[in-house]
């Protein structure tokens, strides 16, 4: 199924399965200009290319998640009130087209940071442990959006406006370097902030997060993994009813 | 065994205008609290106090009059919608066909789209693999079964739809007006196939307003008004109340 709605979702398009890269690399690229060219955004001895390829590769399928989780089971309506499905299907089937969308990313992002990345650093151990939590928090956002948006009609509205603050109050095209050293500490107890740091870090020489904001984040996580479990079990049996 | 059983099952729905959080109707909601004016959430009684089981070797047939619950009931059965009152326990793998041609993408080829709807009514890959020879070739389509499902007309969407529908082997079969599809020719193709179906399953339970059908067919028929089990009996009783109801209610129209 998700092979499928993938195809038809590039039906007819010119470039096909290529915008999954050049959106993203659009993206990359406006915001280099910005803050490389037109700001001059030192970022002594970080890539600034690199930061901005990583920030957006990654977050681009959290966004997508919260997004197109958003439409995933309004879209269906007709299927869910003939057929009995459970509606986590639905959800389940974007996401896995997002998952292959980041795998395509991935892999370009890989070939590109081949030649950026020191390879024999220790930190890269973690990446895979950073990933999956990306994955997971990317799975509980686009159940929670997916299900809460067939009651709130106005969520779909809203959650762009909120992944893009996300992206700006987050490290994701600029390292917590950037941020004045008295706010980073506050800075930090945002899960995204923390999680997008230890991604830099994994990668370039970015310092880790402190225990406390990595316990934090975990709770968070946590928080977010039994918040799903609990909108799923409360709402999901009565999604029928509420088309 | 399979089995269908129903113990005081209400279903009703929130009003559409109370159904989504809106910003106006939050802030007219609040502003009923604090004037305390609050009108109460508004629901439909869609069905009320349904109490009914079924059995191993029972063919049901559901008649009433439009709007009076019948459709809905053959989706708590197939726990599309959960009651809001009462339990609805059902053993047994299960086939709702309450429509023809859901979940289709019209972009997809019409062999795509077999493989998708066939995955939504609960068939493995395995069983789709196996199937599709029989399903392509009962379909009859030709050479379109490989063209985008745009191209079609409403006849051949509809007779691989019932193409489908008929490779399933459920043990409780739930169908809604979904009888005669396609030209005369595949017309009486497909009725041989559906009682063929109909025999696969030991539990059927049919929507229907062709009380020819329900008489002949069913053994046991159930008559809904306005969401309440009416009569729950032998058919041929069971019609004959009806249309003393509504052939009389018909009658009056007409002098009128």
């Amino acid at each position: 199924m998700t092979s499928k709605s993938h195809h038809t979702h590039l039906y007819r398009s010119a470039l096909g399965g290529f915008w999954h890269y050049l959106n993203p690399a659009a993206q990359m690229g406006i915001y280099w200009f910005l803050f490389v060219v037109v700001f001059q955004r030192q970022t002594p001895g970080l890539n600034p290319f690199l930061i901005i390829v990583t920030g957006i590769t990654h977050y681009l399928f959290l966004n997508q998640c919260a997004i197109m989780g958003a439409t995933s089971v309004s879209s269906r309506e007709q299927v869910l009130l003939q057929i009995r499905l459970e509606p986590l299907l639905m959800v389940a089937v974007t996401y896995f087209e997002l998952v292959r969308r980041l795998g395509f990313t991935l892999v370009i992002f890989a070939l590109y940071a081949s030649f950026m990345i020191d390879w024999t650093r220790w930190e890269l151990l973690f990446y895979p442990l950073i990933l999956a939590t990306l994955l997971l928090a990317g799975g509980c956002l686009a159940t929670i959006s997916g299900i809460l948006a067939v009651y709130m009609r106005d969520l779909t509205q809203i959650i762009p406006l909120v992944m893009r603050l996300g992206l700006y109050f987050s490290p994701v095209i600029y390292p917590i370097t950037f941020i004045p050293e008295n706010l980073v500490d506050i800075y930090l107890f945002n899960p995204i902030a923390c999680l997008f740091t230890c991604l830099q870090w994994s990668i370039m020489d970015v310092p880790l997060p402190g225990t406390a904001h990595l316990v934090s984040m975990g709770c968070c996580i946590l928080a977010l993994v039994v918040a799903t479990s609990w909108i799923y079990g409360r709402f999901a049996p009565n999604v029928t009813k509420a088309f | 065994m399979p089995i269908i059983s129903a113990k005081d099952v209400g279903l009703r729905f929130v009003k559409s205008y109370d159904k989504t959080w809106t910003a106006r109707s939050k802030l007219a909601r609040l502003a009923g609290t604090l004037t305390g004016r609050r009108q109460p959430v508004s629901y439909h009684h869609v069905l009320t106090d349904i109490n009914m089981e079924v059995k191993d070797g029972e063919r049901v047939g559901v008649i009433g009059p439009n709007g009076s619950g019948k459709s809905t009931l053959l989706r708590v059965i197939s726990k599309i919608y959960s009651p809001n009152s009462g339990i609805m326990k059902v053993e047994g793998r299960l086939s709702s066909l309450l429509s023809l041609g859901t979940g289709y993408n019209n972009v997809l080829t019409g062999l795509e789209n077999i493989q998708m709807n066939a995955l939504l009514h609960g068939m493995t890959m395995k069983e789709i693999e196996r199937k599709l020879p029989e399903i392509i070739e009962f379909a009859d389509i030709g050479e379109h079964i490989n063209k985008p499902m745009k191209y079609y007309s409403n006849g051949m969407i509809a007779r691989l739809s019932f193409s489908i529908v008929l490779s399933l082997s459920p043990e409780i079969l739930l169908i809604d007006e979904v009888f005669s599809v396609g030209d005369i020719a595949f017309k009486r193709k497909s009725e041989a196939a559906l009682h063929e179906l109909l025999d696969r399953a030991s539990i059927q339970v049919i929507v229907s307003h062709n009380l020819d059908l329900i008489a002949n067919h069913c053994n046991r028929a159930i008559y809904i008004e306005a969401g309440r089990m009416k009569m729950d009996g032998r058919p041929d009783e069971v019609i004959k109340r009806y249309e003393q109801d509504y052939g009389a209610a018909e009658e009056k129209t007409e002098s009128s």
